[in-house]
């Protein structure tokens, strides 16, 4: 008998659950009761009348609510609201802080947003800032704010040491002053990122004074360093005790806990869960009377899983997860209004060689390698959505190409079509040999064996390495895949402890601009080239002459003129294309879905050039389309 | 029992304690990886920046000094920890404890509901299944139980979210509550925390109800077999008497066993089940301390789950005796 009690309890808590689903998910109407007390004054006397406002709300869950914008992002929780504590403001970043202007890298169109103008001479940037930017808790953002948050940046993030001071000139109004010419890719960065409006001096002005003699030291080691010199112990020793003895205090405040988070962006968060961090409109914002949006809901992008299932069941109006093929079918197929638009990330996946062996020193071996690589075949089993770089090699991301070569210059190039027959011919013809067992052999007898080093983390770069290991086992070499965790990844390629490895290659991350992607490459501080050990200090012959890509890209940084800078990159494209740093083989392509007609609507059309603003702060775009009253609820 | 075998069992519990949690110390901090470098990561996919500009952010951002030896850092974790403190977070340069503390009370919630669910439906189904074997009903136990065993809750947590959650509507596809509530003890609150609880329980269940059902179908035949379950039916006594007395409380005994252990695990959350969710668990915290080689927070859960584990296995051994009269008369 007890055992049937016990397996009745069990039916009845499983059926309270399930009931439990029934009777919630269904929208139901609410009933609230609200007693608002008017006092008014009659004839001098204060008579106090008590009104009842009754009204009826009914939830619709999967709908938003007018003015509602639900998207996925990221936070660290709990939360702290502190910029410079790890894991930063996390998805706040871009909704709560504006830069002085976007950049729209597809139309090299400049759109003001915190400044109304700047001007750039030699090494000065005066910026001058609109006159009704305000805080979120109604103070002026002046200049003093934009001072603060460049020292903060240059003595604890060390970034824009370049900058040797910052002046007021007058309340709205900076003068930038650079120890060197202010490049274009320093000018992007410098109007382009929300870090100069995020540390308002009412705020962190009890840090200031530390701030200042901490990034006065470090733009002290940045002239010894920028010259190529080691900066004297006593100052590196002096700023890692200065930074310590600051962030020990800086780390101690939580704005978020100790309701001191101040925006100078669209949005201030309202509230922060774990699994939901909820934004509304910055009462003070300049914008703010053209927006339809007032509220934008994060959910928290715990995996790809439940962002997929998000984008089915209409629980928000946009993401951009990486998805396959039948799995975008599929959330299309289940929800009709999602639309897919595939822009430019602003890099490409490629296979990099390690020039400190000497097997990859030899040009033919390289060029051998690109034309045994099936490169549509890897974009299409590794990141279908991606653009095939299977023609050139020469490092202007391929939605950019016509933008920056000519159809001229683009025939003058090396053509890298799969053709293993070429590349047989090629290594015949340097001497290479193939053997009765199927391997290539070096001129002098060597197996050609390598490994194709990839970090296990990355699931498209791991199916992309299994695709080139055996489209390169099939030519005749001895390759194996060698999976890395992410952790040790870039140290290990660093320090030369690999054959050829997948990495991004010209990634214009920041600047969406051609130098980002060659000084990565070329440069002398350039993350491929320390990994490549590629030997960009060298001259290379070409058609106008012999060239050293080190000092292209330098002169292709400072060069402001349009003609010369694609002149600078055809040079560059040259270099890279015939003597193969690396081979690219796809353009990664960011897939955002959104919600069109169904929730909200007012999207651009999927060739404008205003997508390009997605790579490296999608919620810069979402936060443009909602300040400029484009986007709004639908229906 | 007697105050020498309670000594005995405390003692070795605490002798197993400090060896587990020293030997978890050391192989946490020996797992390869830069609490920077995985930080960097995140910067620069979010922020558009550099490697090098996130790197340095990063690393500014962190407190962790990796030159510390790790003998130094071994006798400031057993420091903290015997005064009840689980150190300071890297990543959110915040009291372990308190992290724990926001998180764990989520996850013991869906975790001891699943738990007892797919016990008792597992003792269940599975003693049932044994005492007819051979007839219809054992072999869909066997086979469900086959079956199920194989889904990983995520899985099942994916197949929920997408038919029950997306194309029927019946569970919600995420989170804990719904965002607009706010957090009170009253009936909107209560049925709104079980309703989102639902697809996670669910989850839970399937992939440990397999277990115990096989196990206890298993148990169950074994004993079945012995001569006293014959010599009990020789006596005339009733089969629900034997089912019973006989088989099912012999049966269950290795399962409660299997049930502590099961009930010390449930503090390290349900990783990937809770992810499929957005279920604010203690599984997420898990998955970003690793992620991110958060070391005061990965030993901080991991202290938690082998204190209970083994807090769990010392209850067992104290209460076993009085459940198996065998055990006590040794």
């Amino acid at each position: 008998m007890k055992n049937r009690i016990y397996s009745l309890l069990a039916i009845c808590l499983v059926a309270f659950l399930v009931l439990g689903a029934g009777c919630v998910s269904k929208p139901t109407p609410t009933t609230t009761t609200t007693t608002t007390v008017i006092t008014k004054t009659v004839s001098g006397t204060p008579i106090t009348t008590t009104k009842v406002i009754t009204e009826t709300i009914t939830p619709t869950p999967t709908k938003p609510k007018i003015g509602e914008f639900r998207i996925a992002g990221g936070w660290p929780f709990p939360y702290h609201g502190n910029p410079f504590l790890p894991g930063s403001v996390g998805v706040a970043f871009w909704l709560s802080f504006e830069p002085f202007a976007y950049y729209v890298p597809a139309s090299g169109e400049w759109i003001p947003r915190l400044a109304e103008s700047w001007k750039v001479e030699g090494n000065t940037m005066i910026v001058k800032l609109r006159a009704d930017a305000k805080w979120s808790d109604g103070k002026d953002i002046t200049a003093d704010d934009i001072i603060t948050a460049v020292t903060f940046e240059q003595a604890i993030n060390k970034r824009w040491l370049y900058i040797e001071k910052v002046e007021k000139i007058d309340d709205k109004t900076v003068k930038f002053v650079s120890s060197e010419a202010i490049t274009i890719p320093r000018m992007i960065e410098l109007l382009t990122r929300p870090e100069v409006s995020r540390v308002p001096k009412h705020i962190y002005g009890q840090w200031l004074p530390k701030a200042e003699e901490l990034a006065k030291i470090n733009r002290e080691i940045y002239s010894y360093t920028s010259k190529g010199e080691e900066a004297p112990k006593e100052l590196t020793d002096k700023s890692a005790n200065l930074l310590s003895e600051l962030k020990e205090s800086l780390q101690k405040f939580k704005p978020w806990e100790e309701n001191k988070f101040v925006a100078s962006g669209a949005f201030v968060p309202k509230t922060v869960r774990q699994d939901v961090m909820v934004f509304e409109v910055n009462p003070h914002y300049w914008a703010k009377d053209k927006m339809n949006i007032q509220k934008v809901t994060v959910y928290r992008w715990s995996s790809n899983d439940a962002v997929w299932a998000m984008l089915m069941a209409g629980k928000i109006d946009a993401s951009h997860p990486a998805t396959p093929k039948d799995l975008t079918d599929q959330i299309m197929k289940l929800n009709p209004n999602i639309k897919l638009v595939t822009p430019s990330d602003l890099g490409d996946f490629a296979l990099v060689f390690n020039f400190r062996e000497p097997l990859f020193q030899d040009i033919n071996l390289r060029k051998a390698i690109a034309y045994a690589l099936d490169r549509k075949k890897i974009r299409d089993v590794a990141y279908w959505a991606a653009a095939a770089e299977d023609v050139y090699a020469h490092n202007v991301i391929k939605t950019y190409e016509s933008k920056w070569l000519s159809s001229e210059f683009l025939n003058k190039l090396t053509k890298y079509p799969y053709n293993p027959e070429k590349a047989a011919e090629i290594l015949e013809s340097a001497g290479y040999t193939k053997g009765a067992d199927g391997f290539w052999r070096t001129p002098d007898g060597k197996i050609v064996e390598f490994t194709v080093a990839v970090r296990s983390d990355y699931s498209d770069w791991v199916i992309a390495a299994k695709e080139i290991t055996q489209q390169l086992k099939s030519f005749g070499f001895k390759v194996e895949t060698e999976l890395m965790p992410g952790q040790v990844y870039g140290g290990r390629l660093r320090g030369g402890e690999f054959d050829t490895a997948i990495e991004f290659g010209a990634a214009w991350w920041g600047t969406g601009d051609p130098v980002t992607g060659y000084d990565r490459i070329f440069g002398e501080q350039g993350y491929i080239r320390k990994v490549t050990a590629f030997p960009a200090d060298k001259s290379f012959d070409t058609p106008w002459g012999a060239l050293v890509p080190q000092q292209l890209v330098r002169q292709l940084a400072l060069e402001t003129d349009p003609q010369k800078r694609k002149e600078l990159v055809e040079k560059l494209a040259y270099i890279s294309n015939e003597y193969l740093p690396l081979v690219p083989f796809l353009e990664k392509r960011i897939m955002i879905f959104y919600n069109d007609g169904g929730t909200v609507t007012g999207w651009p059309s999927q060739d404008d050039p205003l997508w390009s603003l997605c790579p490296g702060g999608i919620e810069r775009f979402y936060v443009y389309l909602i300040t400029t009253g484009q986007l709004k609820p639908a229906g | 029992m007697d105050g020498k075998y309670l000594l005995k069992r405390l003692a070795s519990f605490f002798i197993f304690l400090w060896a587990a949690l020293t030997i978890t110390f050391i192989l946490v901090h020996l797992m390869p990886g830069d609490p920077a470098y995985m930080l960097a990561h995140q910067y620069m996919q979010n922020y558009g920046i550099s490697f090098e500009d996130a790197y340095q952010m990063a690393k500014a951002s962190l407190s962790w000094d990796p030159t510390k030896p790790l003998w130094v850092r071994y006798i400031e974790y057993f420091g903290n920890l015997v005064r009840g403190n689980l150190g300071t977070s890297i990543l959110y340069e915040q009291s372990v404890n308190q992290i724990i503390a926001k998180s764990i009370p989520w996850t013991i919630f869906v975790a001891s509901i699943s738990l007892l669910l797919s016990f008792m439906f597992g003792v269940y189904l599975g003693s049932n299944a044994a005492w007819r074997r051979g007839s219809k009903v054992d072999s869909a136990v066997f086979f469900s139980g086959i079956v199920l065993s194989s889904f990983p809750s995520f899985i099942v947590a994916i197949l929920l979210v997408i038919f029950l959650g997306v194309k029927f509507g019946i569970i919600p596809i995420g989170g804990a509550y719904s965002e607009d509530l706010v957090p009170g003890f009253n009936l909107r609150f209560i049925t709104d925390v079980l309703y989102h609880a639902i697809g996670p329980i669910i989850a839970l269940s399937v992939e440990r109800l397999a277990g115990y059902m096989l196990g206890m179908r298993n148990n169950a035949v074994s004993i079945i077999q012995e001569d006293f379950v014959n010599f009990a039916a020789m006596r005339g006594l009733k089969d629900s008497t034997i089912a019973k007395k006989y088989v099912r409380r012999p049966a269950l005994l290795p399962l409660i066993t299997s049930l502590a252990i099961s009930l010390g695990f449930m503090f390290g959350g349900a990783t990937l089940a809770e992810s499929v969710f957005r279920y604010p668990g203690i599984g997420y915290q898990y998955a970003q301390a690793l992620g991110t080689r958060d070391y005061p927070l990965i030993m901080g859960i991991f202290t938690v789950i082998i204190t209970a584990v083994l807090l769990a296995t010392l209850v067992v051994e104290l209460v076993y005796p009085l459940i198996d009269p065998r055990v006590r008369e040794k």
